[in-house]
C-alpha cells in the first residue's frame, strides 16, 4: 500500500480536495490523508464542508511539545516543519505502507505514477529538483534563489518505508524542531534547504529528472505544455512548433504561489513569463511582456484555467475565509531608530576591530 | 593531468602538490603532466626561477579589461576562484591529447595511487568530494548551516573527463563565476565552489565520491581514522573502512587562518597525534623548495581587501558585540 499525503490548515482545503480528486483518479490505489495544521473542533465545518478524505490533525500525531513549537513558528514555518512528523507518525501507524509521498496541497496529479511507484521499490528517497537545467536570466526565480533556498523543491518528496528513509526522517525531524526557520544569511530556509544533504548523508537516493514532475513557475523555462488529440497532458523540453518534439506524459503540476483571483498571474513569486491573454488590456496597457513573445507561454494557460475552475468547484470561495487556529500576529518590532542608534556605538567597535 | 591554481606564494605548496602527483602517477608523461596557473604576474618570479612544471599565467588566459575588471571586482581569494573553470578549459584546449584531468587547490597532496581516480573517470563526467558525508551530531562549529553558507562539495578537488557534458559544465560555471564569485551568505554566494550545488543536477554522469581516503582534511577528520600500514595510510570512515589515502588537503591544518573554518573547535590536532607523520612528511615535501619562500606574499590579482580573521580577545570581543546587536534588533517591546 503506497499513502499520500498533504499538509494544509482549513483555508486551503479546496486546493487539497483538488489534489485528492486528482489522486483518486489516476491513482486509485493510493490511500491518501489530508494532515490538517488547525482544529476541527474550532472551525466546526458545516457537513457540505467536510472533504471525503480522511483528515489528520497535527496536534493528535504526537509531536513533542507541540505548543512551544507552535510559539517558535510562524504559519508557514510551522506547516513545513510538521512535514517530517506526519512521515514519522504514518510509518509508525501504517507498519505496511511500502511508501508514502508528500504533495503540496497546491499539486494535480494527471497521471497514474507508474514510474514513481517503479524507482520507490529501487530507491529510499525520490526527490524533484528546481530545475534540470540552468535558468536562462536572472529573473525570479533563478540559480541563485535555489542555492539560498534549496536545489529540491519540497513541495514533493517520495519516501520509502526502510531503514535509510527513516535515518533521513529522523534527522530532518531533528533539525526543523529548533530551525525550520527562514534566515538566508544563516542558510536556514524552512524545510526545503536542509534536504540539499540528502544524497550527501544518504545513498540510494533518486534525483529525477523527468520534465513530468513537479512541474511549475520555477521550472517553466525547460518545459512546454501541450495535449494530444486523445486530450492527455504531454511535456516537451521544447517549444511546441518543433517537428518531431520528445514530449513525456505530464505526471504533476504544482500551482505554488497561483491565486484564482488573479487568473492573469501564474505566481506571485515569479517575474519571468506572463500569459499572453488580452483580457489584460485594461485601460489601454498592454498586457506584460506584449513584446516579448518568448516570455509568454500560452502553453500553460488551460492547466491554469483547469485549475482555477477546480478550486471554484472545490468551495474555496468558503474555506479561505477559515482563519487557522494557529495562526499568531505577525511580530512587530518597532522603534527601529532607536534601535539603530543604539546598536550605532556597537558596529562602530566592530568596524573598528575587523579593520587592520 | 593535473591543474593547480596559484599565487607566487603558493608556488612551493604547489610543486610539492605537483611532486606528489607525479609520484603517485603510473601513466606519468614526465613534467608536462602537470600544470601550475598562476594568478599572479609572472614577471614577480625570482631570479632565476626555473618551473619543474609548465606555468601558465592567468594573463594568457583573460583578455586585458576582463582581467582588470575581474581584478578590481574580487578579492584574491574571489579572483582565484573566478578564474578556475576559465583554466581547466583551457588546459582541456591546450592539450588535446589529455582525456582526463584534475584540479586540486595547491594546498592538496597526493599519498596514494591515482588509478582509483581514473577508473572513476571512466565511468563519470566530473568528480566532487562533500566536505561532510555525515551529520556531524554535535554542538560545535563549522555547523551544517555554515556547510549549506559554502557549499557541500568543496572545489578543493575535481576531476573532470573530456566530454561534450563537461565542456557545457565549464562553459555554464565559467559564465556564473566571472559575475558572482563574492563571498556573500545573505545572498547565496560563495566563491566558484556554492555553484557546484547545481552540477550534479545540471549535468550528467556527475559521480559524487564519499570513499573515505578521498580528500582527507581538518573538516572531515572527525568521521575518519587514519593508520599507518605497511601497504601506506589507511582511513576508516562512514562510507568505507581501511581505503587507501589517496590524497589530503592541508588547509587549515598547517596555517589555521586559511580558508573557511578559522574558528573551527571540532577537531583537536594536539587529540590526534596519529596525523603527526604526514604533517611531518608533508613539511618535508615543503622543505625541498624552500628557495621560493622569498616571493611575494601580496598576489598581483583581486584589488579587494580580504576579510581579516580575528583571534583572542579581538575575535571574542566582536562576537559579544554582534550578540548585543542582535538582541538589540531582536527585543520585542510591549505596547
Amino acid at each position: 500500500m503506497t499513502l499520500a499525503f498533504t499538509i494544509c490548515s482549513i483555508n486551503y482545503l479546496a486546493q487539497a480536495r483538488t489534489l485528492g480528486d486528482s489522486l483518486r483518479q489516476t491513482n486509485p490505489d493510493y490511500q491518501y490523508i489530508i494532515g490538517l495544521v488547525d482544529k476541527l473542533s474550532v472551525a466546526n465545518l458545516p457537513a457540505e464542508l467536510v472533504p471525503d478524505y480522511p483528515m489528520l490533525e497535527v496536534d493528535k500525531i504526537g509531536i513533542p511539545d507541540f505548543a512551544a513549537m507552535c510559539d517558535r513558528y510562524d504559519i508557514t514555518e510551522l506547516n513545513t516543519a510538521v512535514k517530517p512528523f506526519y512521515i514519522d507518525y504514518l510509518y509508525q501507524t501504517y507498519p505496511d505502507a511500502s511508501a508514502v509521498i508528500y504533495f503540496d496541497p497546491d499539486i494535480i496529479v494527471f497521471q497514474p505514477l507508474n514510474e514513481l511507484n517503479e524507482a520507490l521499490t529501487r530507491h529510499s528517497l525520490v526527490l524533484t529538483p528546481h530545475t534540470c537545467s540552468p535558468t536562462p536570466d536572472w529573473e525570479r526565480p533563478n540559480e541563485q534563489h535555489h542555492l539560498n533556498t534549496g536545489i529540491f523543491n519540497l513541495g514533493f518528496i517520495g519516501l520509502r518505508n526502510d531503514a535509510t528513509a527513516h535515518q533521513f526522517v529522523n534527522w530532518w525531524k531533528d533539525r526543523l524542531v529548533y530551525e525550520c526557520r527562514i534566515d538566508l544569511c544563516e542558510g536556514l530556509f524552512v524545510d526545503q534547504h536542509w534536504v540539499n544533504f540528502a544524497p550527501v548523508y544518504f545513498n540510494n537516493v533518486l534525483i529525477d529528472h523527468h520534465l513530468g514532475y513537479n512541474m511549475a513557475y520555477w521550472n517553466l523555462h525547460e518545459r512546454f505544455i501541450s495535449q494530444t488529440d486523445a486530450g492527455n497532458w504531454v511535456v516537451s523540453g521544447e517549444r511546441a512548433s518543433t517537428p518531431a518534439q520528445q514530449t513525456e506524459p505530464l505526471q504533476f503540476f504544482h500551482f505554488s504561489g497561483y491565486n484564482p483571483d488573479k487568473p492573469d498571474e501564474i505566481s506571485k513569486y515569479q517575474t519571468r513569463y506572463s500569459f499572453p491573454n488580452k483580457s489584460n488590456q485594461t485601460g489601454g496597457k498592454p498586457y506584460r511582456f506584449a513584446d516579448k513573445p518568448e516570455q509568454q507561454r500560452p502553453d500553460v494557460r488551460p492547466l491554469f484555467d483547469l485549475y482555477r475552475n477546480q478550486l471554484l468547484a472545490n468551495q474555496n470561495e468558503l474555506y479561505r475565509q477559515y482563519p487557522c487556529v494557529y495562526i499568531k500576529p505577525p511580530k512587530v518590532f518597532r522603534y527601529q531608530r532607536v534601535r539603530k542608534l543604539l546598536k550605532l556605538p556597537f558596529n562602530k567597535l566592530i568596524t573598528l576591530l575587523e579593520s587592520r | 593531468m593535473l591543474l593547480t591554481i596559484c599565487t607566487l606564494s603558493q608556488l612551493p605548496q604547489a610543486i610539492a602538490l605537483g611532486d606528489s602527483f607525479t609520484r603517485h602517477s603510473v601513466h606519468a608523461t614526465g613534467s608536462s603532466s602537470v600544470i601550475l596557473g598562476l594568478v599572479d604576474d609572472p614577471a614577480r618570479l625570482p631570479v632565476g626561477f626555473v618551473s619543474p612544471y609548465p606555468l601558465l599565467p592567468v594573463s594568457e588566459l583573460l583578455e586585458t579589461t576582463l582581467l582588470a575588471e575581474l581584478s578590481a571586482r574580487y578579492t584574491p581569494t574571489e579572483f582565484a576562484a573566478a578564474c578556475k573553470p576559465t583554466f581547466i578549459a583551457e588546459v582541456f584546449r591546450r592539450y588535446p591529447e589529455v582525456d582526463k584531468l584534475l584540479y586540486a587547490d595547491p594546498n592538496v597532496y597526493f599519498t596514494g595511487s591515482l588509478s582509483t581516480i581514473w577508473q572513476n573517470l571512466e565511468e563519470s563526467t566530473a568528480l566532487l568530494t562533500p566536505f561532510i558525508t555525515r551529520n556531524p551530531a554535535d554542538s560545535l562549529w563549522p555547523d551544517e548551516k555554515f556547510f549549506q553558507n559554502i557549499g557541500l562539495y568543496s572545489s578543493d578537488f575535481l576531476g573532470f573527463r573530456r566530454s561534450a557534458e563537461t565542456d557545457k559544465l565549464l562553459a555554464w560555471w565559467t559564465d556564473r563565476v566571472q559575475q558572482r564569485a563574492f563571498i556573500n551568505y545573505c545572498e547565496g554566494l560563495c566563491l566558484d565552489q556554492i555553484w557546484l550545488m547545481h552540477v550534479p543536477v545540471f549535468f550528467k554522469d556527475v559521480r559524487i565520491i564519499k570513499n573515505p581516503g578521498w580528500h582527507v582534511a581538518l573538516w572531515n577528520l572527525h568521521e575518519r581514522s587514519l593508520q599507518q600500514t605497511e601497504n601506506g595510510w589507511q582511513v576508516t570512515g562512514p562510507e568505507g573502512q581501511d581505503q587507501p589515502l589517496l590524497f589530503m588537503n592541508v588547509k587549515g591544518w598547517l596555517h589555521p587562518d586559511q580558508g573557511f573554518f578559522p574558528h573551527q573547535n571540532r577537531l583537536r590536532l594536539s587529540d590526534r597525534a596519529e596525523l603527526a607523520p604526514l604533517l611531518a612528511t608533508y613539511r618535508q615535501a615543503l622543505t625541498a623548495h624552500e628557495g621560493l619562500m622569498q616571493c611575494p606574499v601580496k598576489s598581483t590579482y583581486g584589488q579587494q581587501p580580504e576579510p581579516v580573521v580575528l583571534r583572542g580577545w579581538r575575535y571574542t570581543a566582536v562576537q559579544s558585540f554582534r550578540s548585543v546587536t542582535r538582541l538589540i534588533d531582536q527585543f520585542s517591546i510591549p505596547r
